[in-house]
């Protein structure tokens, strides 16, 4: 197993006290400290999901795994405007400069994915709805899973958008039949990384439910 | 975008397009004579080219091109195949391939007419042997598309019901082989453009959703035959919002000679029997022309 598939292990767990507990552990190796840098936006947001913050000393070996790069964040990306205020109330502490401006960028599906599910998303950040099925689709196609399930959550939080009621047969067709087809899937190719990502779909389908039923 | 909307640039850029191309079928057409072959196997090959020579030419005439070349192909046409008399001698020694009713079809549209080979196909058209011939879905559409040409009937795609669209299966499954199926279920449901189309609704929606992410996929990988086919198919069901100039993308393919070149692999089988390089490149290169000019004139037809 590798450090990556065990990470997204503890990611996937579903009690708190076994997240707490792998995270402490991830953030005492020193090899584990590169895994955490690479996967700390996953780390947060596993932790979100569950309601969890963090104690100050396991908040404290978070941080310290992570480099001045990260900490100054992606500048022009969306999580500029999702990941400060959240981070910094998971680690109990202003790590984060959290005055930095949003920026849409085509394509880039993860962010938003990610901040639909931080439940920070501003409706001007969802893409076109065709556009967004139609590159879950190519990336289907194309194998490319993970980036396939973010498109799939862009998709499914703009439900509330398309209201012509074919539409609403054909994508959420595609999208029970996809998030069908990558379940096997990734039991079939032993990701947890696509098992986890599929929790944060499912997570935002609940969200993008929520948001068209208060319409 | 309809031609009237177009910018002047652009305008010169479909008329030259339009123009080589009927430059090349018109100085092709030597080249899609099956009769030249001796052997009969070599022969019913070399039809395939030749039907969608036939096809081609109806077609644009259709759309409105009005080049008086074309309505000499499809009469060249008719005289290649004596009349009508070589489809009836060929039906008769081999019924199964009804299917060569595509060849007759845009040839009585344009009133040319074999009285001998109506009666043959009438009768082929009620045989078990056609009814229960195990084939493609598509096949037999194209065959009750012709039927509905020749003998004035309604085409009827709901009595071939197991076709790919009918299920509007998961859309990332496509395959080349599936999509030129799809594309031609879409063809003779709407006449190739000419008729308004015979699908449901959540058929059209599908398709509406689907066919600029599949024509995305084929432009990326400069497959411009099924570019050109998902082109014409956007065309035939109308109401298609594009995400990029795919008009634009299939133009800029076209060689100084009007030809397009057809993917890897095209014209396979054929090309085995090819007695020269420059056939073997025209047997390679004809279906991606023809479709791409088909494509050209269905969606600047205004």
């Amino acid at each position: 197993m590798t450090y990556n598939s065990a990470l997204f292990e503890v990611l996937g767990a579903e009690d708190s006290p076994s997240l707490r507990e792998g995270l402490k552990r991830l953030s005492e190796s020193t090899f584990d400290r590169a895994v955490i840098a690479e996967h700390w936006i996953e780390v947060l947001l596993a932790c979100h999901m569950q309601g969890l913050v963090m104690d100050p000393d396991c908040a404290e070996r978070f941080v310290g795994a992570l480099t001045a790069r990260h900490l100054g964040i992606c500048t022009g990306t969306l999580y500029e405007a999702f990941l400060p205020n959240i981070a910094n109330r998971l680690l109990g502490a202003q790590i984060f400069d959290e005055t930095v401006e949003q920026a849409y960028e085509h394509g880039a599906y993860t962010p938003i994915a990610r901040s639909i599910a931080f439940g920070c998303i501003d409706e001007n950040w969802l893409p076109p709805f065709l556009i967004c099925a139609r590159d879950a689709c190519r990336l289907l196609q194309k194998v490319e899973y993970i980036s396939a399930v973010h498109a799939m959550c862009c998709l499914v939080a703009a439900r509330h958008k398309y209201t012509e009621t074919l539409y609403r047969e054909t994508l959420d067709t595609f999208l029970a039949d996809a998030r069908k087809y990558l379940g096997w899937s990734s039991v079939a190719v032993e990701s947890p990384q696509l098992k986890f990502e599929l929790k944060i779909y499912d997570l935002c389908k609940l969200i993008g439910a929520a948001k068209d039923g208060s319409r | 975008m309809i031609y009237a909307n177009l910018s002047e640039q652009q305008k010169t850029g479909v008329d030259r397009a339009k123009a080589l191309f009927l430059s090349w079928i018109a100085g092709n057409r030597a080249q899609f004579s099956f009769r030249s072959e001796e052997h009969p196997i070599r022969q019913l090959s070399l039809l395939k080219p030749f039907a969608e020579f036939v096809l081609c030419n109806d077609l644009l005439l259709s759309y409105g091109a009005r080049d008086s070349r074309l309505k000499a192909n499809l009469y060249w046409a008719w005289e290649e195949i004596d009349q009508g008399d070589y489809l009836l001698t060929l039906l008769l020694a081999r019924p199964d391939i009804f299917r060569v009713a595509s060849v007759y079809a845009p040839l009585h549209r344009h009133g040319y007419r074999c009285a001998k080979l109506d009666e043959a196909l009438q009768s082929i058209s009620a045989m078990r042997s056609t009814l229960g011939a195990e084939c493609q879905a598509w096949m037999r559409l194209c065959f009750l598309h012709s039927s509905a040409e020749i003998f004035g009937t309604e085409y009827d795609p709901s009595v071939v019901p197991e076709t790919w669209l009918g299920l509007k299966p998961e859309p990332w499954c496509i395959n080349d082989e599936i999509a030129y199926s799809l594309t031609h279920e879409v063809f003779y449901a709407t006449d190739f453009g000419r008729s308004k189309c015979k699908f449901s609704n959540d058929i059209l929606q599908y398709l509406r959703v689907w066919v600029p992410m599949w024509t995305r996929s084929y432009i990326e990988e400069k497959n411009w035959d099924l570019t050109a086919e998902m082109i014409m198919v956007a065309k035939c069901i109308g109401e298609v919002e594009w995400d990029q100039d795919v008009i634009a993308e299939l133009l800029e393919s076209q060689l100084s000679n009007g030809a397009v070149s057809g993917p890897a692999g095209s014209g396979g089988l054929l090309r085995q029997g090819a007695r020269s390089t420059s056939e073997e490149e025209f047997l390679s290169d004809y279906h991606t022309t023809l479709v791409s000019a088909m494509a050209i004139w269905l969606a600047h037809n205004d």
